[in-house]
């Protein structure tokens, strides 16, 4: 088999690697560790995983999935890489936890293994005290951005690349987060959803993709870090916050347990606007919970122009007088339009007529699409009448998921307190436009809430007070999920939240 | 506008009602129903599918036209099985084991229904056996499976081994279709066609059906 040197090209760094002629670019990357972006893991289809070749006879722009190499050549990549990601650790919980005067000795560390993103944050037990935190996407991406993708990819083959991939992401976020600090890390605790967690643990994931949706373990899991990662390192007891079932898992109990939904009298629901878009609803009484998978429409996944929450993404938008204003994130040269944008411009088309109630784009724009703007390589950042069908079926979704947990739940609206938003889409996102779009329910605008990353604020609670976790388990133990895919109800209220009003 | 036109117009509309009573009132001045049924409701169908496929209009159009034209079908229905009206062909359309998910697969029948063809919804979670017993059953030329989790996609080569096992497999057309599915899946699992979409589905299928 015909081998090639291949100088794989990033922003800070060149290194040249092997591949063979029957392997696609996507996979001899993969195959050295360098994770680029593969939405649609390498089926071609969502057009992220870009490369340009350099030289030789494939010169210019192609997809890594579907082109081999010919020839010795060199490739620019953008890998998934974590300056230019802005990731979301804050989080408002109405909790409040470690109260104790520090000792200055009890360090530990609180992680959110999300989808997409990971966050760790180095933490002082005693006062809760937060004094280093470390953020980076996860590279499980180069896998597939959503979970059933994740979970293909470990049926077939895969899953011990990538158990070793978040191993490794854990050992580097312990060893920057220890680096100056004299005190050894006393524990650990993660919240991550339930499949994060089966890679992770190195479940097969079998049962988990296909109904009845089965999860190896909900349970808590007590685990030693070394044994847990298989590194040689520093170890300290690991404790990963139970789920509930396949779709919901231990990063949403955690943003249970933050939100103190244990101690509440009145309705609260928690929605997390990532990737898998959960929703819990209830009280200390009884709680419901259900995944809505509105697809990666608010992560910039199959959205023409759609992009991550990286710098230079269009994240507002107004259009007053015909004439488009839009900011992007950190003020960066455009490169495209991330969940809160695609939010934004929606609206402000709708607000002008350029989209009408159905979704139909004006005449003008019906064809090429609305243009925003060229990026610093000429090419033209648009808003396509195919985009608005994504956000139809994306935000019908969504609606539709809360309007039947509310329904299922069966609580009147008075009743509901709180309606609190988390993960970084929704800590951006405009409600007001969220609502003009119908994304979220008007006439509940005024109790909605931003909560952050309500997932990494829970497991602060566990990691600085010990009832934390029996409140997680007892929440845990009393959820109980609704599927949504085979109820007609929600099918029906899936078609009626297409429209706009 | 004759009325077969105006049939086909208030059908797109999506217009129920309308749909019925003008179809009444076509068969009570003696038009006749195949023509009804294949200029005005089925006329009107593709015309949406067509759009559907263009993004012009949205899933919601689409299943309130099927609504329209399945009023109107149903009160010709008598008078078709009379005049001795043939459908193109028979399908049996499902969702693979191990699979919910129907909104796509309900649009392709509304469409195949729209092409002329006589449906069987076998619904969600079907078993590889149950896809070859029905369509044994009823003499089916096509087959229809969906999916819309990649993890239940080898459900689809399962079926497609079992009826090459049973000695069936030339009996049907295998098509397969849902959001992960690619062309180059259906080569592989050895389906006969993949289409992107519920529109393209019926257009294949009638094409496929006449060849055959």
């Amino acid at each position: 088999m015909q081998k090639y040197k291949i100088k794989v090209i990033e922003k800070n760094k060149e290194q040249e690697v092997t591949g063979k002629a029957d392997q696609n670019f996507l996979e001899i990357l993969r195959n050295h560790d360098i994770a680029i972006n593969a939405l649609c893991n390498g089926q071609g289809k969502c057009g992220k995983c870009k490369i340009e070749i350099l030289d030789g006879v494939q010169k210019g722009e192609c997809l890594a999935c579907k082109t081999y190499p010919v020839e010795d050549c060199r490739i620019k990549i953008q890998t998934l890489s974590r300056e230019t990601f802005h990731i979301l650790s804050t989080g408002t919980a109405a909790k409040q936890h470690g109260d104790k005067v520090s000792a200055g000795s009890n360090l530990g560390i609180a992680a959110d293994i999300g989808t997409t993103t990971l966050v760790m944050q180095l933490v002082d037990i005693d006062n809760g005290a937060v004094m280093k935190t470390y953020t980076a996407l996860n590279e499980q991406g180069s896998y597939g951005a959503d979970v059933i993708s994740r979970i293909e990819a470990a049926n077939n083959g895969a899953a011990e690349i990538l158990k070793k991939s978040i191993s490794r992401q854990l050992e580097e976020g312990v060893k920057e987060l220890s680096k100056s600090k004299k005190a050894p890390i006393k524990r650990m605790v993660i919240a991550a959803n339930m499949t994060m967690v089966h890679l992770l643990m190195g479940y097969s994931c079998e049962k988990l993709g296909v109904y009845p949706f089965t999860p190896v373990n909900t349970e808590t899991i007590e685990i030693d870090f070394a044994a847990l990662t298989g590194t040689a390192g520093e170890s300290f007891p690991v404790i990963i916050i139970p789920g509930i079932c396949a779709y919901v898992g231990g990063d949403i109990v955690a943003g249970l347990v933050a939100l103190d939904f244990i101690k509440c009298e009145g309705v609260h629901i928690l929605i997390d606007l990532g990737t898998n878009g959960e929703m819990a609803i209830g009280n200390k009484k009884k709680i419901l919970v259900t995944s809505t998978a509105a697809g990666p429409a608010f992560e910039g996944g199959n959205i023409s122009s759609g992009i991550g929450s990286v710098a230079g993404a269009l994240n507002k938008a107004t259009l007053t007088e015909g004439k488009i204003k839009y900011e992007t994130i950190m003020g960066a040269p455009l490169v495209g339009i991330c969940g809160s944008g695609v939010v934004e411009l929606t609206h402000e088309l709708l607000k002008s007529g350029l989209v009408d109630e159905t979704g139909l784009m004006d005449e003008a724009y019906f064809d090429e699409g609305y243009s925003l703007d060229k990026t610093v390589t000429g090419s033209m950042v648009k808003f396509t009448q195919k985009d608005v069908r994504e956000i139809q079926l994306a935000k019908s979704a969504i609606r539709a998921g809360l309007e039947m947990l509310i329904l299922r739940y069966g609580v009147a609206y008075e009743e509901i307190e709180k309606i609190y938003i988390a993960g970084g889409f929704g800590y951006y996102l405009n409600i007001k436009k969220a609502v003009g779009i119908g994304l979220l329910p008007g006439q509940y605008a005024c109790k909605i809430e931003a909560a952050g990353n309500s997932a990494l604020a829970g497991a602060k609670c566990v990691l600085t007070d010990e009832a934390a976790l029996k409140e997680g388990e007892q929440l845990a133990a009393k959820a109980e999920e609704i599927q949504l895919a085979a109820d007609k109800e929600f099918n029906e209220l899936y078609m009626k939240n297409m429209y706009f009003e | 506008m004759t009325i077969i036109q105006e049939i086909s117009e208030l059908l797109q509309k999506g217009r129920a009602k309308n749909v019925k009573a003008l179809v009444q009132q076509a068969l009570d001045e003696e038009m006749d129903p195949i023509e009804v049924l294949n200029e005005g409701l089925l006329s009107g169908m593709m015309i949406v599918g067509e759009k559907f496929k263009n993004n012009e209009v949205f899933v919601p159009e689409v299943l309130v036209a099927a609504r329209a034209m399945n009023a109107g079908i149903t009160i010709l229905e008598p008078k078709l099985v009379e005049a001795g009206n043939k459908p193109i062909g028979k399908a049996v359309i499902g969702t693979v084991e191990g699979d919910l998910h129907d909104i796509g697969k309900n649009l392709v029948i509304m469409m195949f229904k729209g092409a002329g063809f006589e449906v069987h919804d076998i619904g969600t979670d079907v078993a590889p056996q149950t896809f070859i017993d029905k369509a044994e059953e009823i003499g089916a030329d096509v087959v229809g499976m969906s999916a819309l989790l990649t993890t239940t996609m080898p459900k689809m080569e399962e079926t497609i081994n079992l009826m090459k096992e049973k000695g069936v497999r030339d009996k049907y057309i295998v098509m397969i279709g849902g959001a992960p599915v690619t062309e180059g899946f259906a080569e592989q699992v050895g389906a006969d066609f993949y289409t992107p979409d519920a529109a393209s589905a019926a257009e294949v299928a009638k094409k496929a059906v006449v060849v055959k």
